[in-house]
């Protein structure tokens, strides 16, 4: 009977583990929200909200829009707090992959591709205006630490991740932009998550 | 096989959403039964989240205060039970459970219908 609830499909969107860095009692904080304990829940969005926010705006660029879909995502969050299970996976990595799925969904169904690579064009180089940001020290090392892997990936590695996860394309529109074969950047992205993986110690 | 590779494949595109919903349900189908890619998916996912906090910048404070007023009104789901049939997450998975679970009964009011004509 254990078995019904390992149905495979069931994990993939809780089934997420690796978090970095020690349990902390984001677990316990989400059960709480669970129970309808709302300063349990601020902790939570405290906790993530920048992130999320931080997401959802680099791929949407527009603020007012990612401010919407960390509403969103929050409320879904609320919403399914008691559907987590924390032996399956760990909150970060969940918040994170409904906020990115959200996200996505938003920029593909709301903007035509062409004016979505026209503002992506713009912003290429930078985006972040974050640093200035007293209490994100720790955010800001962890941007510093990131860059810097990305920058060990080959050019064509990195334009993959960026154009997937932090723009919202397929693979097959990053391909078609890149002008390379679909096949290219399926090996690249997953090469350069291979070698993100490794150079920021992403441990299961 | 070519076709197994090319669906073993899929893990990273769909560990970043960069699938097509076409791709998306077969990435699904086959991370069903591919323990390794769970394992490969899980370590993405994490790694993702590494690139998410890198881009981590606070919204503006309206946003908890919807929320604070908003969710009181929004029902809380109750957990999963072991009891309901193999449970499904939300989010991505969801359209193709839903399918799967319309399919049959298609099928039952096909069969139906023509019981029903052929017998009249």
């Amino acid at each position: 009977m254990e078995q019904a609830e390992r149905a495979p499909l069931a994990d993939l969107p809780f089934g997420i583990t690796g978090e970095d860095g020690p349990p902390d009692d984001l677990g316990d904080l989400l059960r709480r929200t669970a129970l309808g304990d709302l300063d349990a829940f601020e902790s939570v969005y405290r906790e993530l909200s920048g992130p999320v926010f931080g997401l959802a705006q680099r791929i949407l660029v527009d603020r007012a829009q990612a401010e919407e879909v960390t509403q969103e995502v929050f409320t879904e969050i609320w919403r399914l707090a008691a559907r987590f299970d924390a032996e399956r996976g760990g909150v970060r990595s969940w918040v994170l992959t409904v906020a990115h799925r959200r996200a996505v969904d938003r920029v593909r169904s709301e903007q035509a591709a062409t004016s979505r690579m026209e503002r992506v064009g713009q912003l290429v180089p930078e985006a972040s205006p974050a640093d200035d940001v007293p209490d994100q020290v720790e955010h800001r090392l962890e941007r510093e630490k990131v860059r810097r892997c990305l920058r060990r990936l080959t050019e064509m590695q990195s334009e993959v991740v960026r154009l997937t996860y932090y723009t919202g394309y397929t693979q097959r529109e990053a391909a078609e932009l890149l002008r390379v074969p679909l096949t290219t950047v399926k090996g690249r992205l997953r090469d350069g998550l291979v070698k993100l993986r490794d150079c920021l110690g992403v441990g299961i | 096989m070519s076709t197994d590779n090319e669906v073993h494949g899929l893990t990273a595109g769909y560990a970043v959403n960069a699938l097509t919903t076409e791709e998306q349900a077969r990435a699904e189908e086959h991370l069903a039964e591919c323990e390794d890619c769970h394992r490969d998916l899980a370590e993405f996912r994490a790694t993702a989240v590494r690139l998410a906090y890198a881009e981590a910048h606070p919204p503006g404070e309206h946003v908890w205060r919807n929320l604070r007023s908003s969710v009181p009104n929004v029902r809380q789901l109750p957990p999963e039970t072991a009891e309901k049939a193999p449970s499904r997450g939300p989010a991505t998975v969801t359209s193709l459970s839903r399918r799967h679970r319309v399919l049959p009964w298609l099928v039952a009011a096909a069969c139906l219908l023509l019981a029903v004509a052929m017998g009249g």
